[in-house]
């Protein structure tokens, strides 16, 4: 596949980005660092092309087996990342969500999971935006999760009074705790409007992909629990942050385990 | 073309000498128009601050420049006393090396505090402004913000609140982020309270409630702090609107326990509280810390994290000592390759 040493060059600019992130540590804030900034823009332009050739290779989204699914969601961790990190000024981000999205494409390059699709899958663009939209969310909530990591190393340094240099770095924690929920409110937006084209698109297949019906819906769910829960304020901070990092290890964890015995959700 | 500095700083005279060195803003100006026909000095920066008067001044022969400084600053303040002990007269390359420690905060009194920095633009800018400068000093004076904010960027001298006010803001910051909308309590009407109180005004915060066990104090300090007092009894019944508590009561007792506060937060709707206890004894029980969303810091934690932040600002000293060293080579070299008549051009441009 001809993707691949592109998105190995983006991987290279992902884990260099990284590395200069940690470099800085001991220099100015990173949203004041164009370099680091250019880094990980160039990694994802690279990225995007090579999504955008595997999208005109197959003619639709590329989101058709394990291979591409991973690459989709590291690119919309990394636009995520770009565009909340810009947007909301959190400095800092870069060496927390960069490991993830180098661990999640290192994983995605796994000999084996860039295999041939389904030859079922329709060609449509609802089906294309259920897909997408939820996958996007999926990103979103990763964010979300490395978001909550920050605030708990953070409110850990203002509980035991042992302010490191990494106390200075990161934002404040109420700061925190807003894009904590901000994320988590953007990510249930895009997967109820992911849910509901999956409905337009093939009501069929919720009958027939109960397992895959059933955990999106138990997902839907747990996102939407941590939300009423910090909108009635009795989960804020440091319990947003473990439900949001618990959340996220839930999903990474049975995300691939579910695609693989759903029928109708085989990539 | 030589460079010099004389003047005298927190480090070589007491205040009752350095109050009669003093140039005050008004003075600043009639200053710079006689430095500019003083004999001898090219060119010339007063920098005058509550620590330190000093004058960095240009000229063809080191020795005569600093002459020409010194009977200035004594003719200026019609002092007929010498104050030789006092006053320090160094040439290069200690005058480059002193401006480059100077900017850094180095020399001042709280080691790497960066309100130098400023005060020391502010000056050269006048002396720009007055047309008392000219090439040499000009580059020396931009070399050394250069340095300054080179050795902010790649040490932590100027890193961490080393007092325990600021060290209370810092925190402050760090919990809430922006300020502006947060209100402050302050009870017991102690200096250190009032010195955190008004450290977090000048951040911003929204409003500052004082309540004291006699209430004309408690109004008082209000007033001085443009906030508004309650009665100490009513005081538990304010603390549901409030973000952050100074506590400096002188009582034998608690007066806020885990279980006032555990359900303080129910009503705070889990909004971050911020305990600040300066009182000895304590007035707040340790263990309020335990509670979600409650950070609490006693006198010993702040002075603890002011303590740290010095020692680790002193442990970078020497880092900022080889940059400093590095940076006074290049001007040294600069200067070297200076053209002798650029001091020349300038004089005739300030006849003009």
């Amino acid at each position: 596949m001809n993707e691949h040493p592109l998105i190995l060059a983006a991987l290279a600019l992902y884990v260099g980005a990284f590395l200069y992130a940690l470099f800085l540590l001991q220099g100015r804030p990173l949203w004041g660092s164009w370099g680091h900034r250019a880094l990980v823009s160039v990694g994802w332009l690279v990225h995007t092309y090579a999504l955008y050739l595997r999208a005109g290779q197959i003619h639709r989204c590329p989101i058709t087996n394990p291979f591409e699914t991973m690459m989709f969601i590291t690119w919309a961790l990394v636009l995520c990342y770009l565009v909340f990190g810009m947007t909301w000024r959190v400095s800092f981000l870069g060496p927390f969500a960069l490991p993830l999205v180098i661990a999640l494409c290192m994983f995605g390059l796994f000999p084996g999971l860039d295999h041939g699709r389904p030859e079922e899958l329709k060609r449509s663009v609802s089906l294309s935006m259920h897909a997408t939209l939820s996958l996007l969310a999926y990103g979103v909530w990763a964010l979300a999760g490395v978001t909550g990591a920050m605030y708990l190393l953070q409110e850990r340094q203002l509980k035991t009074h042992r302010l490191r240099g990494l106390f200075l770095r990161l934002p404040a924690i109420e700061q925190l705790d807003r894009i904590n929920f901000r994320l988590l409110l953007v990510g249930f937006v895009l997967l109820s409007a992911g849910m509901a084209l999956g409905v337009v698109v093939g009501l069929e297949f919720l009958k027939k992909d109960v397992l895959k019906t059933a955990w999106t819906l138990l997902l839907w769910a747990v996102y939407g629990g941590l939300l009423a829960g910090h909108m009635t304020h009795r989960l804020r901070g440091r319990k947003t942050a473990w439900g949001s990092i618990a959340a996220l290890l839930f999903l990474m964890a049975t995300f691939g385990l579910v695609n693989m015995v759903s029928s109708a959700h085989r990539f | 073309m030589h460079i010099v500095v004389v003047g005298l700083s927190h480090q070589s005279a007491p205040i009752e000498v350095r109050e009669q060195f003093a140039f005050t803003p008004g003075m600043v100006d009639e200053a710079m128009a006689l430095l500019r026909v003083e004999p001898g000095l090219d060119e010339g920066v007063i920098v005058s601050t509550c620590n330190r008067v000093e004058i960095y001044g240009a000229g063809a022969g080191a020795g005569d420049v600093i002459r020409a400084i010194d009977d200035f600053l004594h003719r200026f303040h019609e002092l007929e006393s010498r104050f030789e002990k006092e006053i320090y007269r160094f040439e290069e390359p200690r005058s480059v090396e002193h401006l480059f420690r100077v900017v850094s905060g180095l020399d001042s009194m709280v080691l790497g505090e960066t309100e130098i920095l400023g005060q020391v633009k502010k000056a050269y800018d006048q002396a720009l402004s007055s047309k008392t400068t000219g090439k040499a000093l000009n580059q020396l004076f931009q070399r050394a913000f250069q340095v300054a904010k080179k050795i902010r960027s790649q040490t932590v001298i100027t890193r961490g609140s080393v007092s325990v006010a600021s060290v209370a803001v810092e925190l402050a910051q760090k919990i809430f982020g922006d300020l502006g909308a947060s209100q402050v309590m302050v009870l017991g009407a102690g200096d250190t309270s009032e010195k955190a109180a008004r450290a977090l005004l000048s951040r911003g915060v929204r409003s500052v409630l004082v309540a004291n066990r006699t209430y004309e104090r408690a109004a008082a300090l209000a007033a001085e702090l443009g906030g508004r007092a309650v009665q100490f009894e009513n005081f538990g019944g304010e603390l549901a609107g409030v973000d952050i508590v100074i506590s400096s009561i002188a009582a034998p007792h608690l007066i806020l326990t885990r279980q006032s506060i555990g359900a303080l937060m129910t009503a705070r709707q889990n909004r971050p509280l911020f305990l600040i206890d300066l009182g000895v004894p304590r007035n707040i029980e340790p263990a309020v810390n335990e509670v979600d969303n409650v950070y609490l810091y006693n006198v010993d934690d702040l002075q603890g994290i002011a303590d740290n932040n010095m020692r680790a600002r002193r442990e970078d000293v020497a880092r900022c000592d080889e940059l400093i060293a590095a940076n006074v080579a290049k001007f040294e070299e600069w200067l070297r390759r200076m053209p002798p008549d650029a001091a020349r051009d300038f004089q005739q441009n300030r006849s003009i």
